[in-house]
């Protein structure tokens, strides 16, 4: 309410006295600007991603001449859908600045009961730019590339033999209800069509420790399983050449066509330059296989490009979880003491059936992880610009 | 009190329930081993999955029945789902069926026994990714059929006739497979993104209508890419655009055929641009009176008479002889359609009739069309997945 009276007054006083105030603009010199130590050490991070944007937006809205190809739209408007949260927070922030400003000029010239009423508009204005601030760090934590895309979950049975894979059953259930709970679309033959920002953390050797269901004399067994989530990449990420490629079915002997009528539709596809061999069989047309078969194959060709550029990068990346690292153990499903560990960031949940059900305690553990990987991610990244300033000192 | 009672007292006689039907399970397991030959296997009253499903695999193996493993997992997928079907997978020793479901496993699996082929024992089949009804003695389309539609629309989506209309006939439509798939098909094709753009940004609607069509099927979950320079007012004429693209006429000897295709057409939403006649390929030519069309297409029947008594039996029991047998050389109706389609097609450059033939035919079929002067030239032969000569590809000289 208040805001909307001293709106109208404002108005009133830029009408009134324009070059009165710019007369005393250079008496109000105090800076206004109160943005926390973190968002100016990433000024320049966040002026280059304004610019950045800029430059897309420009490029997307060419009309004539060198227009962007189809694959060039896509990534670019990508893109933008990326950066633009991060650019309005900083425009907010700015407009709310400039608010700051203006109302300080007005507590310096009229004073008073109103003086009182704008300061206490001031102190809203600030502490708005606190919270946008904070939204604005949240932005500007460095995403993965593949946060947006669909992800392929494959969970393998590790040491333990037939306890393993009952264990690695059982996480399944676990996996598909967490994706129901999410409201994911879940595809069998391990693709599931969902935003994997979550299910990233998941990646790792899990540990089970229980009596297993074989087990006679109520020994306890330490088995594990391993899940790898596979980001499915978009076509234009991974280029096969059909060349490359060797599809095997059960129709390559015999007279084929219309002599033949079977039900076998699996298909396997080696990619010769690598070796990488994957199949389908889930579907009863043999297209549908191929094609979910591609998929599979696009997926682990997209991960070798991954890991080949990660181990590039190592340095950079190490502090991130789970990520190239498969080998670590990261957490401890323990059934005689009813508890869940994860092993990254030291926390135990109780209740492991119902952490098991895959609803609100997973979700609360991939939540912990999620922010611990923020702070993280964020640390790394101020700790990159104040060792670029002092360089550059 | 009571409650305090009857707690164990249930808990008591769960375990007994499913020690009788692990015992049930056992029994039934040695009895179907030990009497398989003389057994009657409708007394298979067991209501545990695996071991029903491992019952009816051995049995099929030992009379010889091809895919045992795979029949028996397509019919359980059937009866129970997917998923139920999963589920049920790692229990052994419970009792997870109910009674009809079993009877109805049971009952499909018996008619595998005489080996009728699995998808007119479920009743439906896939093609490409279309679920399209099965049901005898409707040929069933086999995989390499899939390809043929790739071909088809591949070729005729260069198509630089102005007018954005495609129609073709198909000879021998069978389930509807061919002809639904292409109606399906060809307008994804037809639309050529760089013709896309320059579509986008004309004044003319039904470019730009066209063009939204394109968006709708091709990036359906991008909608920020499209909605950034079409508004979706648009979107009811797109989809007439859609509907108005391809027509086409089917016809089939066998009525049941003709019924089928109708069906599995309604299913899949084209039965409004197909039209249906029950007759032979020889005596179409007054039906049509002058209608012309850009492609014929056609599965026709091609097995040679001497390959005719080496059949599987799902094949020679079950499907009709009338849409495999292609005569001595397996040519008959090819020639057939050859002789009719100078008359129908469109005087275009990209008229064409596709075939899908035996292996030995092209050669065959290249030198018939040589030898006549029919006005028709063979044009090329593709391959099928397995990297043999399968299609044919016919144009007007």
């Amino acid at each position: 309410m208040f805001r909307q009276i001293l709106k109208g007054l404002k108005e009133v006083v830029n009408h009134g006295g324009p070059t009165f105030r710019r007369q005393r603009l250079p008496i109000i010199v105090n800076q206004v600007r109160l943005s926390s130590s973190l968002i100016s050490t990433l000024e320049p991070h966040l002026k280059n991603i304004v610019k950045q944007h800029e430059q897309m937006t420009d490029r997307l809205s060419v009309t004539e001449g060198d227009i962007p190809s189809a694959s060039e739209h896509r990534t670019l408007s990508k893109q933008i859908a990326k950066l633009s949260p991060i650019v309005q927070l900083s425009n907010k922030i700015e407009t709310k600045e400039k608010e700051i400003k203006d109302l300080d000029e007005l507590i310096s010239e009229i004073g008073g009961e109103l003086g009182k009423f704008a300061e206490e508009e001031k102190r809203e204005a600030l502490n708005d730019i606190k919270k946008l601030e904070d939204e604005l760090l949240k932005a500007l934590i460095p995403q993965d590339d593949d946060d947006e895309n669909s992800a392929i979950l494959e969970l393998r049975a590790g040491t333990g033999g037939k306890e393993a894979s009952l264990f690695t059953q059982e996480m399944f259930i676990m996996y598909q209800r967490f994706a129901a709970y999410k409201k994911w679309k879940f595809e069998v033959l391990n693709i599931s069509k969902s935003d994997n920002s979550g299910l990233k953390f998941e990646t790792g050797v899990h540990r089970v420790q229980r009596v297993p269901l074989t087990e006679t004399l109520g020994r306890v067994h330490t088995s594990t399983m391993t899940v790898a989530v596979l980001p499915q990449p978009e076509e234009v990420d991974v280029v096969i050449n059909p060349d490359d490629l060797k599809i095997d079915t059960f129709r390559s002997s015999g007279a084929g066509g219309q002599h033949v009528n079977k039900t076998d539709s699996a298909v396997r596809i080696t990619h010769l330059p690598t070796g990488v061999v994957v199949g389908c069989q889930e579907d009863r047309s043999q297209i549908k296989n191929k094609s979910k078969a591609l998929r599979v194959l696009r997926t682990r060709l997209y991960d070798i490009q991954r890991q080949q550029v990660e181990s590039e990068r190592t340095e950079a990346r190490r502090k991130q979880i789970g990520s190239g690292e498969r080998s670590e153990k990261i957490r401890t499903y323990n059934f005689p003491q009813g508890r869940v560990t994860d092993h990254r960031i030291g926390l135990t949940a109780h209740g492991l059936e119902l952490f098991l059900e895959g609803e609100g305690k997973l979700h609360d553990m991939i939540v912990a992880l999620q922010s611990q990987h923020e702070a993280e991610a964020l640390q790394q990244l101020t700790s990159q610009y104040n060792d670029g300033e002092k360089r550059a000192s | 009190m009571s409650l305090r009672t009857a707690l164990p007292a249930l808990c008591g006689y769960r375990r007994i329930r499913l020690t009788n039907s692990y015992v049930r399970s056992q029994k039934c397991s040695s009895y179907a081993h030990f009497q398989s030959c003389s057994a009657d296997v409708n007394n298979i009253d067991s209501q545990n999955v695996k071991a029903i499903t491992n019952t009816w695999i051995r049995r099929l193996q030992e009379e010889s029945v091809p895919e045992a493993d795979l029949s028996v997992k397509f019919i359980t997928e059937h009866v129970l789902g997917k998923e139920r079907t999963r589920d049920c997978d790692g229990k052994e020793n419970d009792q997870n069926l109910t009674k009809e479901e079993a009877r109805k496993i049971n009952e499909l699996c018996l008619q595998r026994l005489q080996r009728v082929p699995v998808q007119y024992i479920i009743g439906e089949w896939e093609f490409r990714y279309l679920t399209l009804k099965m049901m005898p003695p409707v040929f069933i389309p086999r995989p390499e059929t899939e390809e043929l539609v790739d071909v088809v629309a591949k070729h005729h989506s260069l198509a630089d006739s102005k007018s954005d209309k495609f129609s073709f006939l198909e000879v021998g439509c069978g389930s509807g497979a061919i002809c639904i798939k292409v109606m399906q098909r060809t307008i994804k094709c037809r639309m050529k993104r760089s013709q896309v753009f320059r579509n986008a940004l004309c004044d003319d609607k039904a470019a730009q209508n066209s063009c939204l069509a394109f968006f709708i099927l091709k990036f359906k979950d991008l909608i920020y890419f499209h909605s950034y320079f079409i508004n979706f007012y648009l979107l009811d004429d797109a989809s007439a655009f859609i509907a108005a693209a391809t027509t086409c006429v089917a016809i089939d000897k066998n009525e049941v055929a003709v019924s089928l295709t109708r069906e599995n057409a309604n299913r899949c939403n084209v039965s409004d641009r197909i039209v249906l006649h029950r007759t032979d390929v020889r005596s179409v030519l007054p039906l049509l009176g002058s209608t012309k069309f850009d492609a014929i297409i056609s599965n026709p029947p091609y097995i040679p008479e001497q390959d005719m008594a080496l059949l599987q039996p799902e094949i020679s029991r079950h499907e009709d002889a009338q849409a495999l047998y292609g005569g001595r050389d397996g040519l008959d109706v090819v020639k057939d359609i050859l002789r009719v389609s100078p008359a129908i097609l469109k005087p275009n450059r990209l008229s064409s009739v596709w075939l899908e033939v035996d292996i030995s035919h092209p050669e065959l079929i290249d030198q018939w069309i040589n030898s006549h002067d029919l006005g028709l030239k063979y044009s090329a032969t593709f391959n099928d997945f397995t990297q043999r000569p399968r299609f044919c590809h016919i144009i007007r000289k």
